[in-house]
């Protein structure tokens, strides 16, 4: 398979994990759709580097919060994002009950920190401690503090 | 909203998700094909041409060495010639080092690490930047009036130099604090990174 095709292909089938953390971590659709952008460059960029010795979710995650936390931080976003017509990253749920409990979701998750915001997307993703250790870097036991710190960050936030 | 209200939300849009994908082979080769050129890559083509401007002061205050006749005058062109020989090179190695940062096989840890580290050394470095700045400006002052007019202002003071010093001084002041300023929320936030790392 070509390289071309075997990176498409890839990207398809896991294109709402690029979604979701686009949208954890931008709050505006413009920016969202930049990261996203974002994300796939990298992704093609490492593509080759990528030899398999990880699960591609597992490799696709650790680019895409590497990028997240990058993309932040440019002082002045200056790379030439390319107009995609065709690209609408909206995501409208036919549930008006879901969708407000979506908005309350991302509001909450945006006030934790880069770390947590991180871990939590990980485990929101079904993902078990081990594997959040492997994308994030650290310890299992560290990841298993943390979750119980962002327990009770969530808890008081409700709270307020 | 608790975690496990948020579980269920995530799980279902995640479900919504996949039946709405979006891309196509076209969009996903047009995100790439893109020419990316991040901003770091262009302040080091700006810290590039500033190092070869450098140097090139440097190769001329060096042919003309033997035209500075006294010891205070060639102290100042030895040390003119140190800062234009050093800076350049630290500031290119700052700058690389910021570079380093490589989302493409780092865990999320050693990325927020390397740049915040890489932030901090880039600001403390950008600090030694304009402390030498000012120093090379005074320097440059009796050696520029050496070497374009033949005076030595050492021997015989120029009254101008009343008016232009503390001009200078008033501008450089103002200039730090200005960067201070800037940098401090960097430092700020390089900080917080480290230390959010380490809880």
């Amino acid at each position: 398979m070509r390289k071309e095709e075997a990176f498409t292909q890839l990207i398809k089938e896991n294109e709402g994990i690029i979604f979701k953390i686009s949208r954890v971590y931008c709050d505006t659709g413009e920016d969202q759709k930049d990261l996203y952008q974002d994300i796939v460059f990298q992704l093609w960029k490492g593509f080759d580097s990528f030899r398999g010795e990880s699960k591609a979710s597992t490799w696709m995650y650790r680019v895409a919060l590497n990028t997240a936390f990058t993309f932040l931080r440019k002082e002045k976003r200056k790379g030439t994002s390319v107009t995609i017509d065709n690209l609408h990253l909206t995501y409208e749920p036919d549930d008006p009950i879901l969708e407000e409990r979506l908005v309350e979701m991302y509001v909450q998750i945006r006030q934790l920190s880069d770390v947590n915001k991180g871990i939590i997307l990980l485990l929101l993703e079904g993902k078990k401690y081990e594997e959040i250790a492997a994308i994030t870097g650290f310890s299992r036991s560290k990841v298993a503090t943390r979750i119980s710190r962002i327990k009770e960050q969530l808890r008081t936030q409700l709270v307020k | 909203m608790e975690l496990e209200e948020m579980q269920a939300a995530w799980s279902q849009m995640s479900q919504e998700l996949e039946k709405q994908k979006q891309l196509t082979d076209e969009i996903i080769l047009k995100m790439t094909q893109q020419k990316y050129t991040s901003q770091w890559n262009k302040i080091f083509n700006a810290e590039k041409i500033g190092g070869v401007i450098c140097y090139v002061a440097l190769v001329a205050i060096l042919a003309n060495f033997r035209e500075l006749d006294t010891i205070p005058l060639q102290v100042s062109g030895i040390l003119c010639m140190l800062i234009l020989a050093i800076l350049p090179i630290l500031s290119l190695k700052t700058i690389q080092a910021m570079k380093r940062v490589n989302v493409t096989s780092m865990s999320y840890k050693e990325t927020m690490k390397t740049y915040a580290k890489g932030k901090k050394n880039f600001v403390n470095f950008q600090k030694l930047n304009i402390g030498m700045s000012f120093v090379f400006m005074l320097l440059t002052v009796p050696l520029s009036a050496k070497l374009f007019n033949g005076k030595d202002l050492f021997e015989t003071l120029d009254p101008k130099l009343g008016i232009a010093v503390p001009f200078m001084l008033i501008f450089f002041g103002l200039l730090m604090w200005v960067v201070m300023r800037c940098y401090k929320s960097v430092l700020r936030n390089s900080e917080k990174i480290l230390q959010e790392i380490e809880e």
